[in-house]
């Protein structure tokens, strides 16, 4: 494990170079370029306020509908927009997986980090609409790099172990495709999440992504992290991913070249 | 004494052929019958890359491996390069190691030139530091001034490969490896890499070279290994081992039988006899190779490995004789070859034994076929005619002469007869193929002369497999095919076998197996080709 941190460590250059090339690239020939990264979020706000204060509408006590919807998905996307891109990374770079040493981990690390900027540009956009609806900005955003750590260490162990095991057998990008979206409507994303049923309250408990999300509502517009409980569970369970991804991935790199 | 920069001791690798398992009902159903208790499965498609690998490189040291393809050659270097682990045995590697087993890898085309040298130079395991300093010497190194800021995707295939050189080349490293990459690039940067290469050694550092370029490998390197089949054959001093090679993969060169007169003195046997002008090709069940040895004046029997096993009939005219072997048939233990010079059929043993000689009345015989009831068929092509001959040797009948009719011939050189009974005879000055039903009446022909797709320039030999007919196409230097199976007596052109301009096949053969064998006029040289799943 330490030396895999130690390796990471040492290719650190290389790792910054590859979420340049990612940003560069993803933006590289778009007109709007980088406004693409608000641009999605933004649509799926406007498009789940229509349905849900139309056809069924949501209680989301003191968050206005709109921003919650907008910061869910914002969060969100940062979680499953570094997976589905890591998801295939080590697959689609084996020219140079089967031809030059250096740590593998550095791809899916690249490709989650790399989703930051969108992020950041996301959360901006989020700061600049608080105001237009009377939320005011409190101490609680301090807690914000807490809860951002969690989501990314929990986002990186995910990546490892994802696109290590699709290098190993391609079904797991099918299965992900699959995962990811059914995910989301198990996450409090675009609704609050909460069931009268015992054995789907106990199933729900296990999805960090929950009280991650609920923790960022909560310093942004609630001052504080509500509940800090299943925030502390959700902490625990990212960073077992993160150990136990980085710890598979650093024993099982080098089967890399042979099996990809 | 030098310390190593690399010792294999005792490394073994295993490789798995092809496509690997890479979907989960692979996994499922292997552990399904894991768990049914039929043991551990072990992959057949496993194969060891390398076994038992011992070697030392010292220290600033340019050691070269060379080997046929799938040698294991970049299973070593991938293997010092840490990309690989051993299955067994124990690699130590002291020094950092900058591979080139891939020119440009890390280069992203739609970066540009500037971009990918330090994508690439990190990659490679360099500092940003490092790479602006050498950033110039790279770039003019390479000869890409006006193309920095290009996408490398519109980079030519020339500038791609310098470029990749060029920052592996700045690289600050102990151990350099290099796959095949000098034969990239004009004359002129291949001399600079060679610079490059030799600066690059006297520095000491260590390179290990792998190339299929024996010229460069020996005025590079110090040391030489040669790996065949994942082992080390022989390891030394360059020349000795460079020579062992060549003389090694002259006898088994991938894909043709490559035979030379010196081969057959070696093994021992009459220098004349050697193969010669070959002809006529017959395979035994067991895979033996009967070529007839035109001016060799005898029948050289081989291995399906090319190893000369025996040559049939002494040189001259008479009986048990050969002059001009041209045809060669097989019957069960008997093996008939025509001698044009002879003006007769002889009959010998399979092991060389002679058993008599037919004479009849033909001048100049050639081609040698079967017929289905235990008899011969001889295309005489002096007079034109062709043959059918008894067990006995009797003549049970003859047609043709000469001319350009139908049913006539101008030098009928081969003929093969397929299941249904009709008789194909390649007639080659006229370049046609004519057919002949089983009354031996004139049934069709087919080709005329030129270079078009079903057209003949000199169709010599003739052979029927699975219902397919080969025609050696002599001058066009291209084995023709055609489909016997729909209209009995009517082939139908389904394409050729284009080979090198130089070759040009006369006899043709098929093994037990699918391979054919061709014999080239004008050579020493009988190939083998392989002909895939389907014919």
């Amino acid at each position: 494990m330490k030396k895999s941190l130690q390796e990471i460590w040492q290719y650190r250059e290389l790792l910054g170079r590859l979420i340049n090339r990612d940003i560069g690239l993803r933006y590289k020939q778009t007109l709007l370029g980088i406004a693409w990264a608000v641009f999605s979020p933004l649509t799926m706000t406007l498009i789940f306020t229509f349905v849900f204060s139309r056809f069924a509408v949501v209680k989301t006590g003191a968050i206005p509908y709109p921003l919650f919807v907008y910061s869910g998905l914002a969060a969100w996307s940062l979680f499953s927009g570094s997976l589905s891109s890591s998801v295939p990374v080590l697959v689609n770079n084996s020219s140079l997986v089967t031809k030059v040493y250096f740590p593998r981990e550095v791809f899916p690390l690249s490709a989650v980090l790399s989703k930051l900027l969108d992020f950041s540009l996301a959360l901006a956009l989020l700061f600049i609409l608080l105001p237009f609806f009377g939320v005011r900005f409190t101490f609680g955003l301090l807690w914000l790099p807490v809860i951002f750590i969690v989501q990314l260490a929990f986002t990186a162990g995910l990546a490892l172990l994802l696109s290590m095991g699709n290098l190993f057998y391609r079904d797991v990008k099918y299965i992900f495709d699959s995962v990811i979206t059914i995910w989301m409507f198990a996450t409090s994303v675009i609704y609050p999440i909460k069931s009268s049923n015992h054995f789907i309250n106990n199933l729900l408990a296990l999805n960090p992504l929950i009280p991650i999300i609920d923790a960022f509502r909560g310093a942004v517009f609630e001052g504080g992290i509500l509940n800090p409980v299943p925030f502390l569970l959700a902490s625990a369970i990212a960073f077992i991913t993160l150990f136990a991804g980085l710890a598979l991935f650093h024993k099982l790199e080098y089967l890399f070249a042979e099996r990809i | 004494m030098m310390q190593n920069a690399i010792e294999f001791i005792g490394v073994s690798k295993r490789l798995v052929k092809g496509e690997r398992a890479t979907s989960l009902r692979d996994l499922l159903s292997g552990n399904i019958g894991r768990l049914l208790g039929k043991g551990r499965l072990v992959n057949p498609d496993a194969f060891w890359a390398l076994k038992g690998l011992n070697l030392e490189v010292k220290s600033g040291e340019a050691v070269g491996i060379i080997g046929e393809n799938g040698a294991g050659k970049t299973t070593m270097l991938k293997l010092i390069a840490g990309i690989m682990k051993p299955n067994e045995g124990e690699l130590k590697v002291s020094g950092r190691v900058a591979s080139l087993i891939e020119l440009g890898a890390g280069f992203h085309p739609d970066l540009t030139g500037r971009e990918n040298i330090y994508l690439c130079g990190s990659i490679m395991g360099m500092k940003t530091a490092a790479i602006k300093e050498a950033f110039s010497s790279i770039v003019s190194f390479a000869g890409i001034e006006e193309f920095l800021d290009t996408p490398v995707k519109r980079y030519s295939m020339g500038m791609f490969v310098r470029l990749g050189f060029s920052v592996a080349m700045h690289l600050d490293t102990d151990i350099m490896l290099i796959d095949e990459v000098l034969a990239v690039g004009d004359l002129n940067f291949q001399a600079k890499c060679r610079d490059a290469l030799d600066r690059f050694k006297e520095s000491g550092k260590t390179i290990v070279f792998v190339s299929h370029d024996l010229g460069s490998v020996l005025s590079l390197c110090s040391k030489v290994v040669w790996l065949s089949k994942g082992k080390i054959m022989e390891a030394g001093e360059p020349q000795k081992v460079v020579n062992a090679y060549i003389a090694y993969s002259e006898k088994t060169a991938e894909g043709s039988l490559k035979l030379s007169r010196d081969n057959a003195w070696s093994a021992g046997y009459n220098p004349g006899n050697a193969v010669k002008e070959p002809r006529g090709l017959a395979v035994s069940f067991e895979g033996e190779v009967y070529a007839a040895s035109m001016q060799g004046h005898c029948v050289a029997v081989f291995s399906p490995e090319g190893k000369l096993l025996r040559s049939i009939g002494a040189a001259g005219i008479g009986e048990g004789k050969l002059y001009s072997p041209a045809g060669v048939a097989l019957s069960g233990s008997a093996l008939f070859v025509s001698d044009v010079s002879g003006a007769s059929v002889q009959k010998f043993n399979r092991d060389g034994t002679y058993l008599g000689s037919f004479r009849g009345e033909f001048a100049e015989p050639f081609g040698l076929c079967l017929s289905g009831k235990g008899g011969l068929i001889v295309t005489d092509r002096k007079l034109h005619r062709v043959f059918e001959l008894s067990t006995d040797g009797r003549v049970i009948r003859s047609f043709g002469g000469k001319g350009s009719g139908s049913g006539e011939f101008n030098f009928p050189i081969a003929a093969v007869l397929d299941g249904k009974g009709f008789l194909y005879v390649s007639d080659l000055n006229n370049h046609r193929v004519q057919v002949f039903d089983a009354e031996r009446n004139f049934a069709g022909s087919f080709g005329s002369f030129g270079s078009g797709p079903e057209e003949f320039n000199g169709p010599h030999d003739l052979v029927i497999r699975e219902n397919v007919l080969f025609v050696a196409d002599h001058l066009n230097s291209r084995v023709k095919r055609y489909d016997l199976s729909e209209v009995p007596g009517k082939p139908s052109f389904t394409g050729a076998f284009g080979l090198e301009r130089s070759m040009l096949p006369c006899g043709i053969a098929f093994g037990p197996g699918r391979e054919l064998y061709l014999s080239f006029g004008g050579t020493e040289l009988i190939g083998k080709y392989f002909t895939g799943e389907k014919i």
